[in-house]
């Protein structure tokens, strides 16, 4: 009863009022801390969560380090590995594909490259996770074989999936993002990636937040990243206030994709004996006490994670970006319920209800 | 070996009926060195000291007694209590005692061990009432202590605990199987009958 008032009141405040209210901010505030605890409680070194609304970013928290040795704290600009994240700007890419005429989604990816060993699998399949005949199709998170639409990207832009990526983040204005950590190696104009383009990589990557394992004791370890270049479903460098454009640029005009083409993804696919699988094209989609709820989750073993939810019915996205695995390590994320973190427990639980 | 025969000496030896005593010992003292995997421990609170306070009472014959034990930690999961509303830990637990013979420590202190298991109960709310939690688990403690009489009635006991639950279920309110685990050190007013 208490959790469905204080979620009613934090609605009606986000729609009503356009402006800080002092109820608001006490909201804003109480989600800091539960964030703050969260964080602590994971080990997490350095964390940015930022919430996203209607038209623009209504509230940043970084908290924590990005870098313990150096003492440099987190900020909404801290560049992240976003990991399996990359799986969404994949995703829109291939949609826009799709709404170009290039491909369809019940494409096989051998009409793309015969030699594929998913080349059975249709475009449609690959984004859902799923595999096996229509009907009966089965759901098994796999962001790996999202490399293999590499191949369906360069049919239909004529370039690879890093210099069509490069040329999205510059249209969204995602200056702080780089498509790969090898990126910066590349030597203009490969992958039609300008001198400007490369020094402002260098930029970006000279901020990115250290990776750290952390032990059962919370102890922190300077660590690797492991992914060093750009794939299908992997290797995307950005930050929160980037992702909040990218977001933006989904859910409002001029934009990215059609609205239909997004309504489309957004829908869980049908598996055997009508049940509804839990991923649709590139986000996981569920419902959370009857509101639709859309979101993706990204980690590198002791290094890295990250988990954006988006509820499109109250027009607000949560993101958030860590430089340790603690969003998402241990948790059953990848079976397609998020409300196993206590993250997005939180964000539901109070601004949805 | 030798050790061996000494405590089957002991516990053969014939406990003269007159040696045996009840005690009952209300307490108070301090749970420590805590760990738990509830997610709603959003202060991290399970770590911290935290006041306790609890009743025995023990049947002890020349060297072995039965014991039951009931302590209850208010809250165990608050530090500053801006997140968390409300929280408590109770433990009530049957243990077995092996203490030195009482003939032995006539006008000193007398040491035992005790060890057994029972059940623990733990509860917290959160402010957004989201991690709220009101779990019964199996538990186990082990530990020792010393009790002395001042009079033929009337004594002290210094106690320490290491109480952990076992047997927590993931309902995904924790970080895995849910589990609390505690030191507990107290003082008891020890009444003998």
């Amino acid at each position: 009863m208490r959790r469905s008032l204080l979620a009613l009141t934090a609605a009606i405040l986000l729609i009503v009022a356009r402006v800080p209210l002092h109820a608001d901010l006490l909201v804003y505030g109480l989600f800091g801390d539960y964030v703050d605890a969260l964080r602590a409680q994971a080990g997490i070194p350095g964390l940015t969560a930022t919430i996203v609304g209607a038209d623009d970013i209504i509230w940043e928290h970084p908290v924590g380090l990005q870098n313990i040795e150096r003492n440099v704290v987190a900020r909404a600009d801290t560049p992240y590995q976003v990991d399996g994240l990359t799986q969404v700007f994949m995703t829109t890419v291939v949609l826009a594909c799709v709404e170009n005429g290039s491909v369809t989604l019940d494409d096989p990816l051998s009409k793309f490259n015969p030699g594929n060993p998913d080349a059975g699998a249709t475009i449609r399949q690959i984004l859902t996770h799923t595999s096996g005949p229509a009907g009966n199709l089965v759901f098994a998170y796999r962001p790996d074989r999202f490399n293999s639409l590499v191949d369906v990207i360069s049919v239909c832009t004529n370039g690879s999936f890093r210099a069509t990526l490069a040329a999205g983040l510059n249209r969204v204005a995602m200056f702080d993002s780089v498509p790969g950590l090898d990126a910066v190696g590349l030597i203009p104009p490969a992958d039609g990636i300008s001198n400007q383009t490369i020094e402002r990589y260098a930029s970006a990557l000279q901020r990115l937040a250290t990776p750290y394992a952390v032990d059962a004791q919370k102890r922190a370890t300077l660590s690797q990243y492991k992914t060093t270049t750009l794939t299908g479903g992997s290797g995307l460098i950005t930050t929160a206030r980037d992702y909040a454009k990218f977001d933006l640029a989904l859910r409002t005009p001029p934009y990215l994709l059609r609205p239909e083409t997004l309504a489309a993804a957004w829908r869980p696919p049908v598996g055997a004996g009508g049940l509804l699988l839990p991923h649709g094209m590139g986000w996981f989609v569920q419902l959370y006490n009857g509101v639709p709820v859309i979101w993706q989750f990204g980690v590198s073993d002791n290094a890295s994670s990250s988990l954006v939810v988006t509820v499109p019915s109250r027009q607000l996205t949560l993101i958030l970006m860590a430089n340790s695995d603690g969003l998402v390590k241990s948790l059953p994320l990848a079976a397609g319920d998020v409300t196993v973190s206590p993250f997005a427990k939180v964000f539901l639980g109070t601004f949805v209800g | 070996m030798r050790v061996g025969l000494l405590v089957i000496a002991l516990l053969l030896m014939p406990s003269a009926r007159a040696s045996a005593e009840w005690q009952i010992k209300p307490f108070v003292g301090t749970i420590f060195a805590g760990t738990s995997t509830f997610t709603g421990d959003l202060e991290q609170a399970a770590g911290e000291r935290h006041v306790t306070a609890g009743v025995s009472g023990l049947f002890l014959g020349e060297v072995i007694g039965v014991e039951g034990d009931f302590g209850h930690v208010p809250r165990v999961f608050q530090s500053t209590g801006q997140l968390v509303l409300s929280s408590s830990a109770t433990t009530v637990t049957g243990n077995i005692v092996v203490a030195l013979p009482r003939r032995w420590t006539e006008y000193t202190l007398r040491p035992y061990f005790v060890g057994g298991g029972g059940v623990m109960n733990a509860q917290l709310d959160d402010k957004f009432h989201l991690f709220t939690v009101s779990s019964s688990m199996g538990a186990w403690d082990l530990g020792a202590g010393v009790t002395g009489f001042l009079s033929d009635r009337f004594g002290v006991s210094w106690d320490v605990r290491y109480f952990r639950s076992v047997g927590g279920r993931d309902e995904g309110l924790s970080l895995g199987p849910e589990q609390l685990s505690f030191w507990r050190a107290n003082m008891a007013l020890a009444i003998r009958y």
